[in-house]
């Protein structure tokens, strides 16, 4: 029996539900991941819908309910603790951002947060990949970035993928930091996002470039890979899997 | 040594020697210049008289004497040594009986022996006891140390000639080990009959402990003497439930069969099995076998099935595959029939849900099955829900619901079978409303605060305080309002309805398995949150440490905890046990109140009384155990506040023993007793024991001490001198 004092209860609970969203718009259910991305003094936005698109993607092909706004977040911002996926990108040189910074960036990791970055410049060894590569020094002392063998669970989390695409194939592969078999800093040379970047009407940034529209479409899975590979981690290579992506391997 | 009556002189010094000569030489020179007007035969006489007198003094002086040695025979002790023991009295013709016949044919020419040994009789034991001889026999014993008691019984007596055995040579207490090597000779006497129709469980050879919901073999042996080939049925019982049976064929001699069996529980189990009797079996006592074994999970194996990948199910499996006591098992639903699907399936690493594997196959080879965020009708059918509420209720599984907009009423589970087993009632919440996503601070119940789940601190306020620091949750599930029987361990009291604060976290025991709600899907910022602001992350890996070994039972967080007695009870022994008490804040009880039963066989339970030993120790007062058996002892705690817990164990008692597991002659053993002793093995009509004991019954002569007898040391020697020396003085005066 309904009561009205249960009524009234479950309506409070639905206002707050929508109260809860922060202003964030949600389409469908409740979000499950959400998109931080770090702003620092720079060109730290170089593709500004990119993660708009790459989310409803995730949207329209996985279980997975998106909010498509981007946080911002500066750098030793505590709110990063509230996300544990952070994306990095820039077109320009990346700035010191200091040992704190550091610090801050060093203790997310190893509380389980997840790091993307993204050199939207298309070419290797730009003053952004140098930047980065400086900072995440100081970050992780003692742990470069390598290269992430083709045989990570990210190149299996949804789509099975051969190599990493992205707007200009500057390396066909991730290069990373790897813990507990995991790489929770994943560092992406190809300006992958720069393949979903667009206007709002549905039209790319970048409306041609080498491999066409099926780099374009590779760039979205190895986009979708990343963040399920983000909110799963190795399950793809748990032993249940292993027999069937081997066999669709091999077709 | 002197031998028997040889002379010797007590005053042999060379200086007495020279003495006596020098007088002698004197004696004789004066006789020979003296005496010259002195002629005839007379004055040969003078010098004889003199020369007894010197003679006389030497005598005195020298003092001759003859020495006697004086000795005793020493008779060495034999011993008759008599296996009193139970299985010599088994049978149609038992051995007891040929025991008795034996002793007294022999009865004078044991008696006889008397002449060359001390005769001991003893009767085998831990220890060995020497009874008076003739004492007759009760063959009552429960066990046949065999080996040990004649061990014992040649340390005590170094100096044995020869040990006389009457025995079947059926050593309980060393079981497949052979006789002893000693030192003495035995003497075993091949009794007659003893002959035995039966077949019996002679070993059970377990693993050393069991793996829950893992198969355990153990191999039975059982001997058949006298029954041919035959049919019968091995049953295995924990406790009093029968838990596997097979029907065997066995044949003359010894046979070896091999039985499988599941345990369910952990713990120290007791198990017996039977064999169902053969016509004609001299006994039915060795039909039965009874061994403990402990069960323990060598990892608990969880079943995570998750609606959707999520920041939850991430940090829950980055948790549980950390931990190395954890086998994880792990579904993701990736993509739902709602999603786009623009690229053949071959370019896709999705597999197929293997719904009736995981849940109608395997679910039994789970620990724990947890239901992350999962609206499980797209993918599981409704019945499956049946068989967790079964895994739970009859098997003891572990489940675990945990929150988000796919999960609880969210998740169409109202009125579904799974609400049986949910700590919260999830009814009522309207339509598409089941889910509040906005933050909320939660707080721990006073249940909650002491619950060994959430005990980070030693002190309830601790841990309050501890929880209260962490950072704000997101995403609260509905429910009603706890189950009957349940307990919320964090709730939010923010959100409340007529029944109270909304539980945030609520915990359940249904039938034997134990379930968990976690109505919200963010703990996981318990752990990334937390930590990265300054906080523990260890309190998020513990938290999901501490629920599983709760969902698992695990005995180390239970209020009220048994010790195990010790093995190898015997019927009629007085045992105490012991148990350890915990409050509810995991500290050790003090003046708890506890009510224990013992039953054996699901006979009548006696009630124990216990005593407070301090520190959260209890003792009861000693019990005897009756009679063999599979006991089962359950104690429940009392404290402040009632009830703290239970606890059970079952143990078996007697048959430990292997007293009448092998019955008849051990003629091999006895054999080789012999040989290893140098001994030899007689029949029970061969006397010529008693002639070849005798023949090397002399025994020793030992000189206990010597008699020295001087013929010459009294007065009237001494008299005679004085007048030999004074006729000698007197004549010569006359004549010269």
């Amino acid at each position: 029996m309904i009561t009205r004092r249960r009524f009234l209860f479950s309506m409070g609970g639905t206002v707050l539900a929508f109260a809860g969203m922060n202003g964030r718009p949600m389409v469908g259910g409740t979000p499950y991941f959400n998109w931080a991305q770090l702003k620092y003094p720079g060109a730290w936005n170089p593709n500004p819908n990119a993660a708009s698109r790459l989310l409803s993607e995730v949207r329209r092909r996985t279980s997975v309910e998106c909010g498509v706004r981007v946080r911002e977040i500066a750098p030793g911002d505590p709110a990063l603790y509230e996300y544990p996926f952070l994306y990095i990108s820039g077109r320009g040189d990346f700035p010191d951002l200091g040992r704190e910074a550091a610090r801050w960036l060093r203790r997310y990791v190893e509380a389980g947060g997840f790091i993307f970055i993204d050199d939207a410049t298309g070419s290797d060894g730009s003053g952004f990949s140098r930047g980065v590569n400086s900072f995440l020094a100081e970050a992780f002392p003692g742990e470069a970035l390598a290269p992430v063998s083709s045989e990570s669970a990210l190149f299996q989390s949804f789509y099975l993928l051969k190599s990493v695409p992205g707007r200009r194939v500057v390396r066909p592969i991730f290069t990373g930091i790897e813990r507990e078999d995991l790489t929770p800093v994943l560092f992406c040379h190809n300006d992958l996002m720069g393949a979903l970047d667009g206007d709002r009407l549905g039209g790319y940034t970048h409306p041609e470039f080498p491999g066409g529209e099926r780099q374009r479409e590779l760039s979205i899975r190895m986009g979708v890979n990343i963040i399920l590979y983000a909110l799963t981690g190795n399950y793809k290579k748990d032993q249940v899997h292993i027999p069937f992506i081997l066999k669709r391997r091999k077709r | 040594m002197n031998a028997p009556g040889s002379w010797e002189l007590i005053n042999s010094s060379p200086t007495w020697i020279i003495a006596v000569v020098a007088i002698f030489l004197i004696a004789l020179f004066s006789s020979l210049t003296s005496g010259r007007g002195v002629g005839g035969p007379l004055r040969y006489l003078l010098i004889l008289i003199r020369l007894l007198a010197v003679a006389a003094v030497a005598v005195a002086i020298l003092r001759p004497a003859q020495s006697v040695d004086l000795t005793k025979r020493n008779y060495p002790p034999i011993a008759v040594v008599v296996d009193d023991s139970s299985s010599m009295s088994t049978g149609a013709s038992p051995l007891s009986a040929s025991a008795g016949r034996w002793r007294e044919s022999v009865a004078s020419r044991l008696k006889g022996l008397g002449e060359y040994y001390r005769v001991e009789e003893w009767r085998i034991g831990e220890p060995p006891v020497r009874v008076e001889a003739g004492t007759p026999e009760e063959f009552s014993r429960t066990s046949t140390p065999l080996g040990a008691s004649l061990e014992e019984i040649a340390r005590l007596n170094p100096d044995l000639a020869g040990i006389i055995l009457l025995t079947d040579g059926q050593d309980t207490e060393r079981p497949g080990e052979g006789p002893p090597s000693l030192p003495i000779a035995v003497y075993p006497i091949s009794l007659e009959g003893g002959e035995v129709e039966d077949i019996w469980i002679e070993e059970v050879k377990t693993p050393p402990v069991g793996f829950i919901r893992t198969p355990v073999e153990i191999r039975v042996s059982i001997r058949s003497e006298g029954m041919g080939e035959g049919s019968s049925t091995l049953t295995l019982f924990e406790g009093e439930t029968p838990v596997e049976s097979l029907d065997i064929k066995t044949q003359e001699g010894a046979n070896e069969v091999d039985l499988l069996f599941t345990p369910r529980r952990t713990g120290r189990k007791a198990y017996s099995l039977t064999l169902s009797p053969r016509a004609g079996e001299s006994s039915l006592d060795n039909n039965a076998a009874s061994f403990s074994l402990s069960v323990i999970r060598d990892k608990t194996r969880v079943l995570l099935v998750a609606g959707t990948p999520t920041w939850d199910v991430k940090s829950l499996r980055r948790r549980l595959r950390q931990d190395p006591a954890v086998d994880l098992i792990t579904f993701l639903i990736l993509r739902t029939p709602s999603d786009l699907s623009i690229v053949p399936e071959d370019e896709l690493s999705l597999i197929p849900f293997p719904t009736r594997e995981l849940f109608e196959e395997e679910l039994d080879s789970f620990d724990a099955v947890i239901f992350a965020n999962f609206n499980y009708s797209p993918f599981v059918p409704g019945q499956y829900l049946e068989n967790i509420v079964k895994f739970v209720t009859e098997a003891g599984g572990g489940f675990a619901m945990l929150g988000g907009d796919r999960s609880f009423s969210r998740g169409g589970y109202e009125g579904s079978p799974i609400t049986q087993i949910l700590p919260v009632e999830i009814s009522g919440a309207l339509p598409g409303r089941g889910y509040n996503p906005s933050a909320f601070r939660p707080r721990l119940t006073e249940a909650g605060a002491s619950h060994p789940i959430f005990k980070w601190r030693g002190e309830a306020v601790e841990n309050e305080a501890l929880f209260s620091s962490f950072p704000e949750l997101s995403g609260l599930n509905w429910a009603l309002r706890v189950s009957p029987g349940a307990v919320v361990l964090a709730e939010d009291p923010a959100a409340k309805n007529e029944y109270g604060p909304a539980p945030v976290i609520a915990l359940g025991e249904f039938g034997s398995g134990r379930t968990m709600a976690v109505l919200t899907d963010s703990l996981w910022k318990w752990g990334l949150t937390n930590e990265g602001r300054g906080g523990d992350g260890e309190v998020y890996r513990d938290f999901w440490s501490r629920t599983l070994r709760w969902l698992m039972h695990d005995p180390d967080m239970e209020l009220v905890r048994l010790s195990s007695p010790p093995s190898g009870i015997s019927a009629g022994e007085e045992v105490s046990f012991r148990a350890r008490v915990f409050d509810r804040s995991y500290a050790p009880a003090k003046g708890a109140t506890l009510k224990g039963t013992l039953s054996v066989g699901g006979g009548t339970a006696v009630k124990l009384k216990w005593a407070d030993q301090g520190g959260g120790e209890y003792e009861s007062a000693p019990v005897k155990l009756p009679s063999d058996g599979i006991y089962h002892l359950e104690v429940e705690g009392l404290g402040e506040g009632g009830l703290l817990g239970r606890d059970q164990l079952s143990f078996p008692v007697g048959r430990a023993g292997r007293e009448g597991l092998r019955l008849g002659l051990n003629a091999d053993y006895l054999g080789e007793l012999a040989l290893r002793s140098g001994g030899r093995v007689y029949e029970a009509n061969d006397e010529t024991i008693f002639d070849m004991l005798a023949a090397r019954g002399e025994g020793e002569v030992e000189v206990v001490g010597r008699k020295v007898d001087e013929p010459w040391a009294s007065p009237l020697f001494l008299i005679l001198a004085l007048l030999l020396i004074a006729a000698d003085w007197a004549l010569r005066r006359f004549f010269e």
